[in-house]
């Protein structure tokens, strides 16, 4: 193997498992820790869902990261990294395309996630706040792990497209 | 058609090997990270309860490996390089099968404690101990399995070299 095939290599592996975190993390997630968590005490079950929440975060996000670098690294050590590579008039461009942008749709809902829902979830009252404060502080909460709840699954779901589309581009794309 | 069957077996493919990496990942990663903030006793119950969901799935993605990977194998060209990966790679998925096999059938189960009232406290001491070394078995076991499930992934690459 030459130096090229050990980077090409290298950027496979990491690109693959990048993709593997995130979408079998998320199904971990989903499956197996949270039925778990639901078997502990509602105390002790919060506490892990922060814990594994916060760890989980730092994975995806690293995963998000890693598979936009290494996808693009991986198109430009193809040569598709040009204006016939990236067309729109053809399949595997399309399908590039839209994967990208399904990308950017993911990285958008982990934002809401990060910097907006799971705030709220964690934010604390004053001492001393009033009944109607407290209950529109428990309202927020609720809201804020309701969407939670909706973009984790639709980020599941949109995973899975993305890997149906990664799947077709070794066969020219899939539409 | 046919392109677009080839398509929906390579998805499923990839999503049984995601779900499967992914999987012993997060629980090495994420589930222990966690349970260092967690109860002993709840500490317990919780990787009971994942440890079980984890090896239906686990048993479900090696299984659509084995399935999805034969209808996508291409004729073989003995002494290849591509076929000497999927040897490999054939060997690895079985390695992965006994793991599973003797995490369920032997670690699993051992490291449920058993104690009765009727134990005296020597015996309660000997028993604990028994589960303490089944935990440190168990621990091992995973983590023997997480680096097979990486070294695949790196193989799985090598072959779209």
């Amino acid at each position: 193997m030459t130096g090229y095939d050990w980077i090409v290599l290298t950027l496979g592996f990491v690109h693959d498992l990048s993709v593997a975190v995130y979408v079998g993390g998320a199904v971990a997630m989903e499956f197996v820790l949270a039925p778990a968590q639901a078997s502990i005490p509602p105390a002790q079950a919060q506490i892990m869902g922060e814990k594994t929440s916060n760890r989980f975060l730092v994975l995806v996000w690293s995963s998000l990261a890693l598979i936009l670098i290494t996808g693009v690294l991986r198109l430009q050590m193809n040569g598709m990294l040009n204006s016939d590579g990236l067309s729109m008039a053809d399949s595997y461009g399309r399908t590039l395309w839209t994967m990208f942008f399904l990308w950017v749709v993911l990285a958008i809902n982990g934002g809401l996630i990060t910097f907006i829902f799971r705030p709220t979830l964690q934010g604390k009252l004053q001492p001393g706040s009033n009944q109607a404060l407290v209950t529109r502080d428990r309202d927020a909460k609720m809201k804020a792990a309701t969407w939670i709840q909706h973009l984790t699954r639709a980020d599941l779901v949109l995973a899975i497209i993305v890997t149906l589309l990664g799947a077709s581009l070794s066969r020219g794309g899939l539409f | 058609m046919e392109t677009l069957l080839t398509t929906l077996l390579a998805t499923i493919h990839v999503l049984a090997w995601s779900i499967y990496v992914g999987g012993a990942i997060i629980m090495e990663l994420v589930l222990r990270h966690a349970q260092a903030s967690m109860r002993p006793s709840q500490v317990a119950v919780v990787c009971q309860k994942a440890g079980h969901r984890y090896r239906w799935w686990s048993c479900l993605c090696l299984a659509l490996l084995l399935l999805t990977g034969l209808a996508l194998a291409r004729p073989i060209v003995p002494g290849s390089p591509e076929t000497i990966v999927l040897i490999i790679l054939g060997s690895v998925w079985l390695a992965l099968v006994l793991i599973l096999a003797l995490l369920s059938f032997y670690i699993h189960p051992e490291m449920h404690i058993r104690v009765s009232s009727s134990m005296t406290e020597e015996e309660v001491g000997r028993e604990r101990q028994r589960v303490g070394r089944a935990i440190v078995r168990m621990d091992i076991t995973v983590r023997i399995e997480l680096a097979l499930a990486l070294f695949a992934v790196l193989l799985g690459a090598a072959l779209h070299l």
